[in-house]
C-alpha cells in the first residue's frame, strides 16, 4: 500500500514538474470522484469532496462529513483530513495559500465542473495566484495503472463475469428489461460491489443503441445488448456482451462473427506504445473490409472502445484520430459497438491490460454469442 | 447510478401535470420580465429538469431550457443516438445534443430572441459554463433564479404526494428485506436492492455496515418516478446500551416532526436525550427535494430553514459509537398538521428488537 501511494504520489508530481504546476487541488463532485479516489483511496458519500497536492509534502483531503472523514482515516493514503462544510471553503484556501504563498501556480482536476458557489469564493481568496486546469494532466496520470491498482480491476473483473452470468440467467420471455437489471444489480451487490454503470437493449435489428431499461417484456428471438461496469473498492471493470432468446438467427450469427473479428484485430494490435488511434483503425478495418465502414461513424456509434479504472468511462476514448500512445499497463476496454443492418445494436469487448509484447485479459467470460434457452 | 427503470405513465403523472409544472415556472419568468430559463443537471444532481420533463440524465450533462412561453428544449452531451428513448420518457419534442452546452443554450436563446435569461440555482452551476454562457452573442444579461423550482417541489402536489408514498413504501421495504438475520452485509444491500429494483426505483443506494460488533445498519435511499424518499433501521443490538438511547433519541426528534419544526428544535430534542450518553450524534432533516443528493446542495439558510405545511422530509440520526462506526435510524414524513404520516411506515420497530421505552442509557 505505502509502495503504490508513493508511486501514485510521485507519477502525479512528475506530471506536475512537466506542467509547471507547484500545487494540484483535486475537486469531486459526486458524479465525478475518480482523482480525489486516486490520492486518498476513499469511497466517499458526500456530494463533495477535494484533495490537494503540494509539489512537496504531505497531500490534505477535505471532506464534508465524518463518514468520508473515517473512510479516508481508514484507508491511510491521506493523513491531513480536514471535514469542511461546503459550500464553506476557507480551510482549502488556507491550506493552499499556505504552501504555494503568492508564487506558485495552481492546477484543478475538474475546474470545469466546479460550482460558482464553491470556485469563486476560492478564486477571491486565492487573488493572484494562476489557476489552470488540470483535468486533461490527471487523465494522463491515472491512465498507467499499479501493480496494486491492476489487482483490484482484476477483482472488479471477478464480480463483472459474475455480473454477466446473472444477466444470461435473467433472460426468459415475458420478463421485463428493468427485472433483468434488478436481477444483475442484487448479484453485483451481494459479491460487494459499490456501483455499477450499466445499459442495455432488447428487440431485433431495429434497436439502434443502448439506454436504461424500460418495461419492455423480451420476445423470443430478441437480441439483448448490455454494457455493465461494476465498482469494486473504487475500481470499475467492463464487460459488453449481447444474447439471444433461443436460437440465433443467421443476421445475428453474421453479426456476432463481424463483432467478434473487429474486436480480435483491435486486440491483435494491443502492446505498449500503439496509440488509441491505432486499435480504433484496426476495428473499424474490418467493418470497412465487410462493406460496413458507414456504421463507425458517430452517426451510429461514439467510440470504439475507452480506459477504465476509477472511472467507468475514462481516457483515451479509442477514436481514429486519437494518437494517446498506450504505455505499458494502461487499461482499456476494446469495443466495437455501433449499430448495423444484420442485427441491429450489438455489443461485444473485452477490458485488458497492454503489455509490452501484447496484453493480458482481465475477464474470463467467453466471447461468443450467448443463447438463452426458451 | 440512474440504470433502474425510467418511464412516463400518464395514471402516475396525469396529462397536464408536467406542462403545469413548466407553466408556474413560466409564470416567474413573465413576471420578472425574462425571456427564457435554464435548468442545469447531471446524474448525481438533476431533480429540477426531471421534476419538469421526467427527463432522466443518466450520465454526463444536461440543461433543461424553458422559454416564458411554449415548450421546453433538452440539451445534452448525451448523443442524439437516445433522443427516441428520451422522447418516449419525456413530454419534451425539442432534443438538441453536442459538446458543449453553452453553445447549444447560445444557438437556442438565439432562435427564441432571448437576451434576457434565468439560470435556476445558478450558485450550484459550473461556474466555467456560467463564463461561457455570458459570452454567448446576444445574451444580454443572466439573473439567478434561485431555489424557484426546488420550493415549488416542496409543496407537492396529490398525484406527487402518491408516488412519494409508493417511492416510501418501495423504500421501506428494501430496508425490510435488507434486515434478515444472520446475513453479510453484501447479503443485505443485494437483497435490498433487488426489492428496489423490481419495485421500480430509477436510482438506489443502499448502505449496510456494522455498528459495533453486534448490529448492522441497513440505510436505503431510493429514487422512484423522480421522487426521493430514505429510511433506516438496526439489525441487531438490542443488548447494547447504546441502542436504548438511540431510539429514545430517534423517538423524540420524531415527536417534533410538525410544521413550521425547524432542524434546531428537532436537535434540541435528541440533545435532551442524548447528552449524557456521551456519544457524538447527527440529527437533520431533509426535505425530499435534497435527498438526492444526501443534503450536499443545500445552503446554510435553507437547512436551517423551518419545514412547511404539506412538504415531505426525512428524520435521519446518526450516532457514533465508541468504537468509531455509526448506527442510523431513519424514516420519511408527510408533514401535514396534526396528521403527520410516517410514510416508510410499513418498517418495524425503530431499532429491531427494542423499544424506545424498554432501555436508557
Amino acid at each position: 500500500m505505502t509502495m503504490d501511494r508513493d508511486w501514485r504520489l510521485s507519477r502525479v508530481r512528475h506530471a506536475m514538474d512537466v506542467a509547471g504546476l507547484d500545487g494540484i487541488l483535486m475537486f469531486a463532485p459526486g458524479w465525478r470522484r475518480e482523482n480525489v479516489r486516486y490520492l486518498t483511496g476513499a469511497l466517499f458519500r458526500g456530494a463533495f469532496a477535494f484533495a490537494y497536492l503540494p509539489k512537496v509534502g504531505e497531500p490534505t483531503a477535505f471532506v464534508g462529513n465524518s463518514a468520508d472523514a473515517s473512510a479516508t482515516r481508514e484507508i491511510g493514503r491521506v493523513k491531513d483530513i480536514k471535514v469542511v462544510g461546503f459550500p464553506e471553503v476557507g480551510d482549502i484556501s488556507s491550506v493552499i495559500r499556505e504552501d504555494l504563498a503568492s508564487s506558485g501556480t495552481l492546477g484543478i482536476a475538474h475546474l470545469e465542473l466546479m460550482p460558482k458557489v464553491l470556485l469563486e469564493p476560492l478564486l477571491r481568496a486565492l487573488e493572484g495566484t494562476p489557476i489552470i486546469s488540470a483535468t486533461r494532466l490527471m487523465d494522463e496520470v491515472r491512465l498507467v495503472k499499479s501493480g496494486w491498482e491492476l489487482e483490484q480491476i482484476r477483482r472488479a473483473g471477478v464480480v463483472c463475469s459474475a455480473g454477466w452470468k446473472a444477466f444470461v440467467a435473467a433472460l426468459h420471455p415475458g420478463v421485463r428489461e428493468f427485472e433483468i437489471v434488478a436481477a444483475v444489480e442484487a448479484e453485483l451487490k451481494r459479491m460487494g460491489a459499490q456501483d455499477n454503470f450499466m445499459l442495455l437493449a432488447s428487440g431485433g435489428d431495429e434497436v439502434m443503441g443502448m439506454t436504461p431499461p424500460g418495461v419492455r417484456e423480451l420476445q423470443p428471438g430478441d437480441m439483448v445488448r448490455t454494457e455493465l461496469t461494476p465498482q469494486l473498492d473504487g475500481y470499475y471493470a467492463q464487460i459488453c456482451r449481447s444474447a439471444v432468446l433461443g436460437e440465433p438467427s443467421e443476421g445475428q450469427r453474421k453479426s456476432f462473427d463481424l463483432f467478434n473479428e473487429a474486436v480480435e484485430a483491435g486486440l491483435a494490435v494491443v502492446r505498449a506504445g500503439v496509440t488509441a488511434g491505432d486499435i480504433a483503425r484496426a476495428e473499424n478495418d474490418v467493418f470497412r473490409a465487410h462493406g460496413y465502414g458507414e456504421y463507425t461513424t458517430s452517426q451510429y456509434t461514439r467510440v470504439r472502445g475507452h480506459g477504465h479504472g476509477l472511472h467507468p468511462d475514462e481516457f483515451p476514448p479509442l477514436l481514429e484520430d486519437n494518437e494517446t500512445v498506450l504505455e505499458e499497463n494502461a487499461v482499456i476496454i476494446i469495443h466495437p459497438n455501433t449499430y448495423t443492418p444484420l442485427a441491429g445494436y450489438h455489443v461485444l469487448g473485452d477490458p485488458v491490460v497492454v503489455k509490452q509484447t501484447g496484453y493480458e485479459p482481465l475477464l474470463s467470460v467467453e466471447r461468443i454469442l450467448f443463447s438463452s434457452p426458451i | 447510478m440512474k440504470r433502474g427503470l425510467v418511464v412516463l405513465d400518464p395514471s402516475e403523472i396525469p396529462p397536464g401535470e408536467l406542462e403545469g409544472r413548466v407553466g408556474a415556472l413560466q409564470d416567474v419568468l413573465r413576471e420578472r420580465g425574462l425571456a427564457a430559463a435554464l435548468i442545469y443537471g447531471d446524474v448525481f444532481h438533476s431533480g429540477d429538469l426531471t421534476y419538469l420533463s421526467n427527463i432522466c440524465i443518466y450520465w454526463n450533462e444536461g440543461v433543461l431550457a424553458v422559454p416564458a412561453n411554449g415548450s421546453p428544449a433538452m440539451l445534452m452531451k448525451l448523443s442524439p443516438r437516445v433522443h427516441p428513448w428520451m422522447r418516449m420518457t419525456s413530454n419534451l419534442s425539442d432534443l438538441r445534443s453536442g459538446p458543449n452546452l453553452a453553445v447549444l443554450a447560445g444557438q437556442y436563446l438565439k432562435e427564441q430572441g432571448a437576451s434576457e435569461l434565468g439560470l435556476v440555482e445558478m450558485s450550484w452551476w459550473p461556474a466555467q459554463l456560467v463564463d461561457e454562457l455570458e459570452t454567448q452573442a446576444g445574451i444580454r444579461s443572466i439573473l439567478d433564479l434561485g431555489s424557484v423550482v426546488r420550493e415549488r417541489r416542496q409543496q407537492p402536489s396529490e398525484s406527487e404526494l402518491e408516488l412519494l408514498s409508493r417511492g416510501s413504501g418501495l423504500t421501506a421495504q428494501a430496508v425490510i428485506e435488507g434486515m434478515g438475520q444472520d446475513l453479510s452485509n453484501h447479503e443485505r444491500a443485494g437483497r435490498a436492492e433487488l426489492v428496489a429494483r423490481l419495485g421500480g426505483a430509477e436510482d438506489v443506494s443502499v448502505y449496510c455496515h456494522h455498528c459495533g460488533p453486534d448490529a448492522d445498519t441497513v440505510e436505503v435511499i431510493s429514487e422512484f418516478r423522480g421522487f426521493w424518499t430514505l429510511a433506516a433501521r438496526v439489525v441487531g443490538g438490542a443488548q447494547t446500551e447504546w441502542a436504548g438511547a438511540l431510539a429514545t433519541g430517534y423517538e423524540a426528534a420524531a415527536s417534533e416532526i410538525r410544521p413550521g419544526v425547524t432542524i434546531a428544535q428537532v436537535a434540541s430534542a435528541v440533545q435532551g436525550c442524548l447528552a449524557s450518553t456521551g456519544l457524538g450524534w447527527k440529527v437533520d432533516l431533509i426535505q425530499h427535494t435534497d435527498i438526492e443528493t444526501e443534503a450536499g446542495y443545500r445552503s446554510i439558510h435553507e437547512a436551517a430553514a423551518s419545514v412547511g405545511e404539506g412538504s415531505v422530509a426525512a428524520l435521519r440520526l446518526e450516532l457514533e459509537l465508541p468504537d468509531g462506526s455509526t448506527a442510523v435510524l431513519a424514516d420519511t414524513y408527510l408533514i401535514r398538521g396534526e396528521d403527520t404520516e410516517v410514510l416508510t411506515s410499513p418498517l418495524p420497530g425503530i431499532v429491531s428488537g427494542i423499544n424506545a421505552a424498554e432501555k436508557s442509557f
